[in-house]
C-alpha cells in the first residue's frame, strides 16, 4: 500500500466509524446528548415561527391547505423554481421501499421474521390481506400502497419487493439492534404540527428509527444517494416538528442520518440555535410553496 | 428482543439443507442434467463458490478503506480543482472508465450521439430484471411479460420503445434468447439465495470524493452477506447476458473498490455470472486487486476531469475505431481505419465488438 500523507477529505464520513460500523453507529446513537433547548426556549421558538409563517402566508390569497415535509423544505432550498403543486400521487417501487422496507425491519426486530427478505414477503401479504376487506372500525388499516400493489403484474411486484428488501437490509445491517434495552420504533407514525394561527399550514416529518436514550429520544434517518449540502435541515426538520408539536422533552437530543449508498453518516445535535436554523428554512419553504 | 441477523456463515451441507436445498440432489445433477453435462456449476457448487466453504475468510485491515480513499483524494485533488465549481460532478461509472481508457475522443463522440439500444443491450436489461425477480421472489411466470412489466414499473421505457420498433422475427428471437437465459439461471441457482445471506439486488453505490466534485458510482446486481466485522463477509455478483470479456473483470474490480470505500471493508470475493452460458467466474478480492483497480480509476478519472474542464479529447486509435460514432470527424481514427464512414454496429454481421452508448461500454455484436 502506498504511503500517503493523511488528509481530511471533506466528503468522508463526518464521524469515524470503526469496523464493525454497526457497533460504531449504535454507539453514536446511544451516546447521551448534551442538554437541549429548555421549555421556555421551545415556547419562544414556536411563537416566533407562528408569527413568521403568518406573515409570509398573509400575502397569499390562496386558501389551499399547505402540508410541507422535509422533501418540500429541501426542494424549496435547492430548487425553488421547480416547486409546483403536487400532481396526483403515483406510487412507484422506489416510493414504496421505505414504507415496506421499514415495516419489514420492524417485523424482523420483533422476531416475527428472521430477516428483511422474509419479512418483506410477510408485509406485502398482510398489506394485501388488509386491503381486501371493507374498512371497519376493527379492521387493520390498509397500507397506502396495498391497492396499487394488488393491481401489479408479478414482474412489477418483484421490483417493489426487491427495492424494499434492499432498503430494509441496509437499515437492518446498519445497527446492532441487540444493544437497545427496548426495541426502537421503526417507521412509526409521522409527526405533525398545525400552525396555530394559520390553520392551513402543516409541517409533517417522520423518523425511520426512534428510540429513547436517557430521558430524551434519538432519531435515525435513512437518506437516499449521498449527503446533500442541506443535511442539517434534513436531519433537524423532524426534531423541529417534534419541538413544535410536543413538549421540549420530546425533542430528540440527537438525529443521526445515514446514507447507505455512500456509506456516509452525519449527526445533528439539538440546540436552540440548531432548531432556529431549521425553523428559518421551514419559514422560507412555506413562503416559497405559498406562492406556487 | 430479537437476535441480530445470522452472520451469513459459510456453507455446509446442513446449512444448505436449512436453506432449502437438497445438496445430494444438486450434486448429482438432478436440477439440471443438461447443465451438469456441460460442466456448469450445480446449485450447491455455485453457492459454495459465492459464500465460501469452511475456510476462514480474510481478516479485514481496518485501515485499508481509509487509505484507499486518501490515495484517491490526494491523486484527484488537482484534476478536480481544474473543473468549474458550478459544473456538475464528474460521474465515474464503469462505462465511462472503460470508454475513456480506450479513447477520450470515443467517449465524447459516444456521449454526443443519440442513444441506440441494441439487441444485446436490451437482452441484458431484460435478463437483469428477471434475475432480480428470481432472487427476490423465486418465481418467474412469463419471462418476457414479467420483464416488461418490471421495467415499466421502474419507469424504464427504453426497452418498450425498442421492442415496439422491433420486427416480428427479431422480437421472437429476443423472446427466445431471454427465455433461454432465464431457463439456465433458474436451473443453476435452483432457488433464490437464502434470506439469511441478506441478498441485496441492484444496490446503488455512490462515493463522492474531492468535496463531491467527483462521484464514483455503480449499481451492483447482487450483494450477499452481512457487512464485515473482523472478517470480510460480503460477495458482489454481476450478471452478464453476453459473452465473457476481459473488461468484465475490470468492472467487477471497480465495484469491489466502490463497496470497500462505501462500507469500510472489502468484499471477500467478487463474481460474474454469465447467464447466457451459466458460467460463474469467482475471484478473491485482495488488496493488490483493489490497488490495481484504484490506479485504473485514477487514470480514467484524470482524463474525465480533463474533459470536464473543457480540454480537447485525445484520440487514441484502436481496433474499435471502425465502429466509433465519431469516426467522421476524427482524423486519427480515419488514418487507422482508412475510411470516414463508421460501420453500423446494429447491422453488423461480423463477430466484432462495438462501442455503444448504453449501460455497457463495449458490446459484442452477435454473429
Amino acid at each position: 500500500m502506498r504511503e500517503v500523507p493523511s488528509l481530511s477529505p471533506p466528503t468522508a464520513p463526518s464521524i469515524t466509524l470503526a469496523l464493525p460500523r454497526s457497533s460504531a453507529l449504535t454507539d453514536v446513537l446511544l451516546e447521551q446528548a448534551p442538554a437541549g433547548p429548555s421549555a421556555r426556549e421551545v415556547e419562544v421558538l414556536r411563537a416566533d415561527l407562528v408569527h413568521q409563517i403568518a406573515n409570509v402566508v398573509r400575502s397569499s390569497r390562496d386558501e389551499t391547505k399547505l402540508t410541507l415535509d422535509s422533501h418540500h423544505v429541501l426542494q424549496a432550498m435547492t430548487d425553488p423554481g421547480a416547486c409546483s403543486p403536487d400532481p396526483t400521487f403515483m406510487p412507484t417501487p422506489k416510493k414504496c421501499r421505505r414504507a415496506i422496507g421499514g415495516a419489514a425491519v420492524e417485523r424482523s426486530l420483533r422476531g416475527r421474521d428472521r430477516n428483511p427478505s422474509d419479512a418483506v414477503r410477510s408485509v406485502v401479504e398482510q398489506g394485501l390481506e388488509s386491503s381486501s376487506f371493507e374498512p371497519t372500525d376493527n379492521a387493520a388499516v390498509s397500507p397506502w400502497w396495498a391497492d396499487w400493489y394488488r393491481g401489479l403484474s408479478s414482474g412489477a411486484k418483484a421490483v417493489v419487493c426487491a427495492e424494499a428488501i434492499t432498503w430494509g437490509t441496509n437499515l437492518w445491517t446498519a445497527l446492532d439492534w441487540d444493544r437497545f434495552e427496548r426495541p426502537p420504533v421503526v417507521s412509526g407514525r409521522a409527526f405533525k404540527w398545525e400552525c396555530a394561527s394559520v390553520r392551513r399550514v402543516t409541517l409533517r416529518a417522520r423518523a425511520d428509527v426512534r428510540l429513547q436514550v436517557g430521558d430524551r429520544p434519538a432519531f435515525l434517518l435513512v437518506g437516499n444517494g449521498v449527503v446533500p449540502p442541506q443535511w442539517r435541515t434534513s436531519l433537524g426538520f423532524p426534531a423541529l416538528v417534534c419541538a413544535l408539536s410536543y413538549a421540549e422533552r420530546a425533542v430528540p437530543g440527537r438525529v443521526v442520518g445515514i446514507w447507505p449508498a455512500a456509506g456516509q453518516v452525519r449527526t445533528w445535535t439539538a440546540s436552540t440555535a440548531a432548531l432556529r436554523e431549521v425553523a428559518d428554512a421551514a419559514v422560507s419553504a412555506v413562503s416559497t410553496w405559498a406562492r406556487v | 428482543m430479537s437476535r441480530a441477523p445470522d452472520p451469513t456463515p459459510a456453507i455446509t451441507d446442513s446449512g444448505y439443507r436449512r436453506a432449502g436445498l437438497n445438496s445430494r440432489r444438486s450434486r448429482t445433477g438432478g436440477v439440471t442434467a443438461a447443465g451438469q453435462a456441460r460442466g456448469m456449476p450445480s446449485p450447491l457448487d455455485l453457492f459454495v463458490r459465492l459464500r465460501g466453504s469452511d475456510r476462514p475468510r480474510p481478516v479485514v485491515d481496518p485501515g485499508l478503506a481509509g487509505g484507499l480513499r486518501e490515495w484517491l483524494e490526494d491523486s484527484l485533488a488537482a484534476p478536480a480543482g481544474s473543473i468549474d465549481h458550478a459544473a456538475a460532478p464528474v460521474r465515474v461509472t464503469k462505462d465511462a472508465l472503460s470508454q475513456v481508457l480506450v479513447c477520450e475522443a470515443h467517449l465524447v463522440a459516444n456521449r454526443a450521439a443519440p442513444r441506440r439500444p441494441t439487441f444485446e443491450l436490451i437482452t441484458g436489461t431484460l435478463v437483469d430484471v428477471l434475475f432480480r425477480q428470481w432472487v427476490t421472489a423465486g418465481k418467474i411466470d412469463d419471462p418476457f411479460e414479467d420483464a416488461l412489466s418490471a421495467l415499466a414499473s421502474a419507469g424504464d421505457g427504453e426497452a418498450d420503445d425498442f421492442l415496439r420498433a422491433l420486427a416480428g422475427a427479431d422480437r421472437k428471437r429476443l423472446e427466445q434468447e431471454v427465455v433461454r437465459q432465464v431457463g439456465l439461471f433458474k436451473a443453476h441457482w435452483a432457488m433464490p439465495p437464502a434470506g439469511a445471506w441478506l441478498p441485496r439486488t441492484q444496490d446503488a453505490i455512490g462515493v463522492p470524493i474531492c468535496g463531491g466534485r467527483i462521484m464514483l458510482s455503480g449499481v451492483v446486481d447482487l450483494i450477499l452477506g452481512m457487512p464485515a466485522k473482523a472478517h470480510a463477509s460480503t460477495c458482489v455478483v454481476e450478471v452478464k447476458s453476453g459473452r465473457r470479456r476481459l473488461e468484465h473483470r475490470a468492472d467487477l474490480h471497480f465495484y469491489s473498490l466502490l463497496e470497500t470505500l462505501r462500507s469500510g471493508a472489502p468484499p471477500f470475493c467478487a463474481a460474474t455470472y454469465y447467464a447466457g452460458r451459466g458460467d460463474l467466474d469467482v475471484e478473491p478480492v485482495s488488496e493488490e486487486l483493489l490497488v490495481a483497480s484504484l490506479e485504473r480509476v485514477i487514470t480514467g478519472t484524470e482524463r474525465l476531469c480533463r474533459l470536464a474542464a473543457g480540454q480537447p479529447p485525445v484520440a487514441r486509435p484502436n481496433p474499435l475505431c471502425a465502429w466509433c460514432e465519431g469516426l467522421a470527424g476524427c482524423e486519427a481514427g480515419q488514418r487507422s481505419t482508412g475510411t470516414k464512414v463508421a460501420r453500423n454496429a446494429a447491422a453488423c454481421d461480423e463477430p466484432r465488438r462495438v462501442v455503444s452508448s448504453g449501460r455497457n461500454s463495449v458490446r459484442e455484436v452477435a454473429r
